[in-house]
């Protein structure tokens, strides 16, 4: 048995007597973010501070002849203008990375163009001024000499024939491995994902029944409310110390040393407050431009984004085009899928077909599976994460064809997923197997729910279910915990907050000692004051970081083990701290609660820090996770506007250290899930640009829009975490793209097959139904 | 004999190969075995501290939980590497 198993079987044993998991605690941050008080990337101030500000291409795809800076840099009050050239050339010409290899070039080319723009608003030239005022004319004075080309806006364009290619200046082998040749000619697929099992051929062959069937949905954006920000100094001494708005603080210093050519140890990064990510702030922007400025004019910098430069420079979840064939039994039993996925990457490769391709049959076993994936670049801005990354795409085609499939068989939608569930020991697409899964639990609990047995009586009202699964991450995280002589902890971690992190690890901690939540001081570290930790992302912190900090705990009691046996002058080994009544035991009636070892803490040695570092949680350990949405919708066939009226969300949450946070994630992703289902869209003219890049025109749900979110949370704890946790913040935005589209079918039989389902195309569906 | 199965990010160090047969009783003989076929791909899924702590191994479906090397392997096993997912 291995051995974290032994300790999380003892943990389960000890149930403390003060116990704050599956309680709503108060979250640390709380009074600073309502009063204003929380310093977000741009509240920091420092003295001598000046602005900076990115010029940006109009075109999004054209060729640089020339930049001339020397306007700029004659204007009064500009301090220094940064361009491609001002980026070391990258150490290693290849990147190793488990997308296969990647021309390091891309990294600094990505951040400010060299030889070509390939979206609008790729950057070309940053200035650094006194004022904001003076840094945004002084953009006006670089002069930039393009070559247009034609742009490559959509899938279509970049798989036709004769599409002009992006990434035509390689000519060398790399480039030419990456991208796969067409009748012999470059193309503008970079590599495909293949995976599944079986014998296709014969799993159709077993098929009473075949649906095929082609969806789309639009690139969106993660729409996070603070922009990005970076600030930046970079002292003489060639330290270089960055704050900034990330999910991880040590993946932004791996970037950044990489694109600067300086060492990590020169290198400190403090993630600030952050206004949410999404995914979508685990990338570098602005924060190499920002500490370049710094060291051209001396002076620290500040670099921060419009929501304009966001829609269109940061990075956007891909647009999609999924083709599905899916056979099954009379009976309604699965027996083969073949699905081909075309995502679009951005300018370039990276879209997440990968993720799209392991999610689209996750909620189901299907014995002959064949699943193709497409990375394709075009010029847009780079995709980037974006929660449950490539599933709700993938999971929207099947779950949509799911729902053909039940009415064609008449089958209830909800029993024909329940019969071919996939459940703990059945076979996923990537090979591996399910461990302990809350699926059938939340089926049942589904079929059950009073939302889906409810009659509607309304007209042009209908319902629509939907599931969803993410096999959620793992991955490292240190925690340190220092003990005070009062009792009282400071917890450090290195997971930024963005979903109430500091509350629930604190949490974890209290509850592995047995102590109240209320005495310990929950912080965030930086990449100086905490040992490695990845990004807030992938649904793993509260797990992972969980584990760390469980492990700082343990370590706690372990050192106070020792320190007290020398107190009482036995054995270590006949002291046991017990988190039942936060105490150590020794021989006899020996006994001393937490807080009096803490007292005694000086005499014995100094302070105790608990430590974990670097603990790393494979995904052996992580509980993968399902979901069910019923969604209710009326659709007004006069105006075409869709509006929810009831939705539910079901979800195995592995155990919920603290509940309301857990619903506020479910919501949150259900939203956005409705958002790409209904609203969200980029839409780009002809020519490349952005035709809606303000959050007037980009359209995203608000709360007036929609009916409050239930939520049930079902709780089949992981047996791979000593809480049981399983991450719960990605699957919500994998089943409302299907619920949604299930319940317009339900409502005026039209099969939604392209998303977002807006007014204007529920009008032409409607149309073209009565014609 | 057992069945290295490679994703698409690797396949590059191994003639684009989509699976390989490899003889050896434990993973560590495997992919020591591997490297005679594919020197290249070895140092991809092995470091001087073993396993590549971002990659995932699964031997006949059950995903390893510690990174030893010394994990059995049957004559039949297939054996999948998984690479991370990026998330949100």
């Amino acid at each position: 048995m291995p051995s974290y198993f032994k300790e999380v079987m003892q943990m389960t044993m000890l149930e403390p007597k003060i116990s704050s998991v599956g309680t709503n605690t108060v979250r640390p941050d709380g009074v600073d973010k309502v009063t204003g008080r929380a310093i977000y990337g741009a509240d920091v101030r420092l003295p001598n501070m000046i602005v900076g500000r990115v010029k940006r291409s109009p075109h999004a795809h054209a060729i640089i002849k020339n930049i001339d800076v020397s306007k700029a840099l004659a204007f009064p009050g500009v301090l220094a203008v940064v361009t491609s050239d001002d980026f070391p050339e990258p150490v290693e010409a290849i990147l190793q990375t488990l997308r296969g290899p990647m021309p390091a070039k891309w990294d600094i080319e990505r951040l400010m163009a060299r030889r070509k723009v390939l979206f609008k608003g790729h950057p070309v030239a940053a200035i650094a001024a006194t004022d904001v005022h003076i840094a945004e004319d002084a953009l006006d004075l670089i002069e930039v000499e393009y070559e247009v080309l034609p742009p490559v806006v959509t899938i279509d364009d970049a798989l036709a024939p004769d599409a002009p290619i992006l990434h035509d200046d390689g000519l060398d082998s790399l480039v030419e491995d990456l991208f796969q040749p067409v009748d012999g000619r470059p193309s503008n697929i970079a590599r495909t994902v293949e995976m599944g099992f079986g014998d296709i051929e014969e799993g159709f062959s077993q098929a009473e029944v075949v649906l095929e069937r082609v969806y789309e949905t639009a690139m969106s954006h993660q729409g996070y409310i603070e922009t990005h920000n970076a600030t930046a100094i970079w002292n003489q001494d060639g330290k270089i110390t960055l704050w900034t708005s990330t999910q991880g603080a040590f993946g932004i210093r791996q970037n950044v040393s990489r694109v600067l050519g300086i060492s990590l140890g020169n290198l400190r990064v403090i993630p600030a407050e952050i206004g949410g990510g999404f995914g979508g702030k685990t990338v570098v922007y602005l924060e190499p431009i920002a500490a370049l400025l710094s060291r051209k004019s001396g002076r620290p910098v500040q670099v921060t984004m419009n929501r304009t430069e966001v829609l269109e420079a940061t990075g956007p979840t891909s647009g999609t085009r999924s083709f599905v064939k899916i056979g099954a039994t009379r009976e309604g039993k699965l027996v083969a899928a073949d699905i081909r996925l075309e995502y679009e990457a951005g300018a370039y490769p990276g879209s997440p077909v990968a993720g799209g391709a392991r999610c689209a049959l996750g909620p189901y076993v299907v014995p002959h599976q064949r699943i193709l994936g497409l990375d394709i670049v075009l010029n847009r801005p780079k995709t980037a994460a974006y929660r449950a990354p490539g599933a709700p795409a993938s999971e929207f085609a099947v779950e949509a064809v799911m729902d053909e499939l039940a009415e064609m068989l008449d089958i209830d939608p909800m029993e024909l997923r329940d019969m071919n569930a996939a459940v703990e020991g059945d076979r996923r697409s990537d090979g591996a197997t399910h461990g302990s899964v809350g699926s059938r639990e939340v089926i049942t609990t589904t079929n059950e729910h009073p939302h889906y047995r409810a009659e509607i009586t309304q007209k042009d009202v209908g319902r629509g279910v939907a599931m969803g699964f993410w096999q959620n991450g793992g991955g490292e995280s240190s925690a340190y915990a220092n003990v005070h002589e009062d009792g009282k902890v400071t917890l450090i971690t290195g997971s930024v907050d963005i979903g109430g992190q500091r509350a629930s690890l604190a949490m974890q901690f209290a509850d592995t000692l047995g102590i109240n939540y209320e005495d310990i001081n929950s912080l965030v570290g930086d990449t100086d004051t905490i040992g490695y930790t990845g990004n807030t992302g992938g649904s793993r912190t509260t797990f992972a970081t969980g584990w760390a900090v469980y492990q700082a705990a343990v370590d706690v009691s372990n050192q106070l083990e020792e320190r007290i046996s020398k107190i009482w002058e036995v054995s270590v080994d006949d002291v046991n701290y017990s988190p039942i009544d936060a105490s150590l035991h020794g021989p006899g009636d020996l006994v001393m609660t937490f807080k009096d070892a803490a007292a005694k803490l000086p005499a014995t040695g100094g302070m105790v820090q608990g430590r974990a570092d670097l603990v790393s949680t494979n995904v052996g350990k992580v509980g993968a996770c399902f979901g069910a949405h019923i969604a209710d919708v009326h659709v007004d066939r006069d105006t075409g506007k869709v509006t929810v009226l009831r939705y539910t969300a079901i979800q195995d949450v592995g155990r919920a250290i603290h509940p309301a946070y857990v619903e506020g994630q479910i919501q949150g992703g259900a939203v956005q899930g409705i958002g790409m289902a209904l609203n969200e869209e980029y839409v780009y003219n002809d020519d490349g640009s952005m035709a809606n890049s303000s959050f007037l025109d980009y359209r995203m749900p608000v709360a007036n829009d929609l009916p409050a979110i239930d939520t049930v949370l079902v709780e089949v704890p992981n047996p791979g975490h000593p809480f049981g946790v399983r991450g719960v913040g990605e699957v919500p935005i994998v089943p409302p793209l299907a619920a949604i589209a299930n319940a317009i079918y339900d409502a005026v039989g039209i099969r939604v097959s392209s998303l977002p389902a807006n007014p204007e195309s529920i009008l032409r569906e409607l149309a073209e139904r009565e014609s | 004999m057992p069945i290295v199965h490679l994703p698409n990010a690797l396949r590059a160090f191994c003639e684009m190969r989509d699976s390989v047969e490899v003889t050896g009783t434990t993973l560590r003989e495997v992919f020591r075995n591997l490297e005679a076929i594919c020197p290249d791909l070895t140092t991809q899924i092995i470091t001087s501290d073993g396993l590549r702590s971002d990659l995932a191994v699964a031997i006949d479906g059950s995903i390893l939980d510690s990174r030893g090397l010394t994990e059995t392997v049957d004559t039949d096993s297939d054996i999948y590497l998984v690479p991370p997912l990026g998330g949100g």
